[in-house]
């Protein structure tokens, strides 16, 4: 179980260059503390409180396929924006604004459609939300979901299946917790007030894994391109899917 | 105990069984739900206290999200259960809205000489919830008025019978099934019983719960300063049932 959480955790680090640097402390796994559990069920309502943040995502989505993102997300209006860089998935999408019923993308193909189209030139498309068919979506559904209206049960986090104190560690200078919800969700915890330092997931085959770093808390609006520089996927017809699957 | 303006549950009992708790002379009020005891098991009695303006009165439940579910055995007695359709409330993190007492997928509960009223959706329902569908409830002597349906029955689709819930002796005009009481006569039994079609209607939108206005001031302990004191017990206070009587409004 320890190695294989290791191994894990190699893979991550490698998919998030920038944010990995933790000291590597020996795993020191046991039960949460109630105040361990009660960090956990503040930390997504403390994201809505603190209203939003810059970010890093880095999601491993198959083999040799990635999305990384890094942008901005506004948790309480549920609404973001990153620069989108990928690998063997999604390919051309270089920037994204999105909220909960639209996804605006900024596509590398996106010119050579419109004209094909005989549409004019703009910079972005909207589209519905496709949470089950785009891997994007799904990472950007992942940003916006580390946010909650409500604290959680900190009784039900203690004895979620699972639920563990991982390790005390060093995270960009930061001091923190790392502590496991259930199965799968690791969070990394400020020590001093439990603010979202990273968040760390995996499917269960471990073939998935997630790793999302918040750089700063601030107040975040989100507003997206003007309105003449956007242009509906329905004026693209089929278009629009043939490009997703060339 | 007073309490109000919280976004889960007013007053909790939850996970335990046997929980030996009286609730007694209580108000619960502006909260998304008055009373909330999920999988609260054994010696539970809520009795003689007010629910008011939650958007969900008092919900005795059975949820696979604690331990110890099936809910078993709560006392609902003598409670003033009203207009618990309050829009200016928290919502409900499942959406309900509109709701005197439910009795969701709950098992071997009392629901006696109550007071609800004012309900958008029903004033006392005994209805699935999840995985878990009713069984041998006893809903009696209950007054309801002023409720868009004053009491239903609601199990899982795949229940064809009554699983000895029953009613009796309630002052209603509405139900679900119609003639619900003659349906459902108490002591409970196994009567085949027609599936009905009940939708729940959409919830409105919530509020912040610290937009919830304040309370007024409350009453205090009487001579708080100088009145002698009590040790605490594990052992909860008795209750005489039978001299429970519905309250006024």
């Amino acid at each position: 179980m320890r190695g294989t959480r290791r191994s894990a955790a190699l893979t991550l680090c490698a998919l998030a260059l920038t944010a990995c640097g933790g000291d590597a402390a020996e795993p020191t796994e046991r039960p949460l503390t109630s105040e361990e559990s009660a960090m956990l069920a503040n930390v997504l309502f403390q994201n809505v409180e603190r209203d939003g943040a810059s970010f890093q995502l880095a999601v491993q989505v198959g083999d040799g396929a990635t999305i990384n993102l890094q942008g901005e997300v506004d948790w309480s209006e549920h609404r973001g924006h990153a620069q989108v860089s990928t690998r063997n998935v999604e390919q051309g999408v270089r920037e994204v604004f999105w909220s909960g019923d639209a996804v605006l993308e900024a596509r590398d193909d996106l010119a050579p459609l419109l004209e094909q189209a005989g549409r004019p030139a703009v910079p972005w498309v909207v589209r519905d939300p496709d949470p089950v068919g785009r891997q994007l979506d799904q990472a950007l559904a992942l940003v916006t979901g580390l946010a909650a209206e409500q604290r959680d049960n900190p009784l039900l986090i203690e004895q979620e299946p699972g639920s563990a104190f991982l390790r005390s560690d060093t995270l960009r200078g930061v001091d923190v917790v790392v502590l496991r919800y259930g199965e799968r969700a690791v969070y990394w915890l400020a020590a001093d007030d439990g603010r979202l330092v990273r968040f760390e997931s995996d499917n269960e085959s471990q073939t998935r894994p997630v790793v999302f770093d918040v750089l700063e808390f601030d107040e975040i609006t989100i507003d997206g391109p003007p309105i003449d520089q956007i242009t509906d996927v329905a004026e693209l017809g089929d278009l629009y899917t043939a490009a997703l699957t060339a | 105990m007073y309490v109000s303006g919280h976004p889960d549950s007013g007053i909790y009992v939850g996970q335990c069984k046997p929980c030996d708790v009286v609730v007694r002379d209580s108000v619960a009020e502006y909260n998304a739900i008055g009373y909330y005891g999920t999988n609260a098991s054994g010696g539970v009695y809520v009795i003689d206290s007010v629910f008011a303006h939650n958007r969900l009165g008092m919900t005795p439940n059975s949820q696979q999200a604690e331990l110890l579910a099936p809910q078993v055995e709560t006392v609902i007695a003598g409670n003033l259960v009203v207009d618990n359709a309050e829009v200016a409330t928290p919502a409900i993190a499942n959406g309900f809205f509109g709701g005197g007492i439910a009795i969701g997928g709950g098992t071997a509960n009392t629901v006696v000489r109550n007071r609800v009223s004012g309900h958008s959706a029903y004033g006392i329902g005994v209805v699935r919830l999840g995985i878990y569908t009713p069984e041998r409830n006893t809903i009696d002597g209950n007054v309801l008025e002023d409720n868009s349906l004053d009491l239903l029955y609601l199990p899982d689709p795949s229940i064809d019978h009554s699983a000895s819930n029953c009613f009796a002796r309630n002052t209603f005009t509405t139900s679900l099934p119609e003639a619900i009481e003659a349906l459902l006569p108490c002591p409970g039994s196994r009567i085949p019983v027609a599936a009905v079609v009940w939708e729940q209607p959409p919830p409105p939108e919530g509020i912040d719960y610290r937009d919830v206005p304040a309370p007024s001031a409350q009453p205090s302990m009487p001579d708080a300063a100088t009145a002698p004191w009590t040790a605490a017990s594990s052992i909860p206070p008795a209750v005489d049932l039978a001299s429970i009587r519905v309250p006024d409004r």
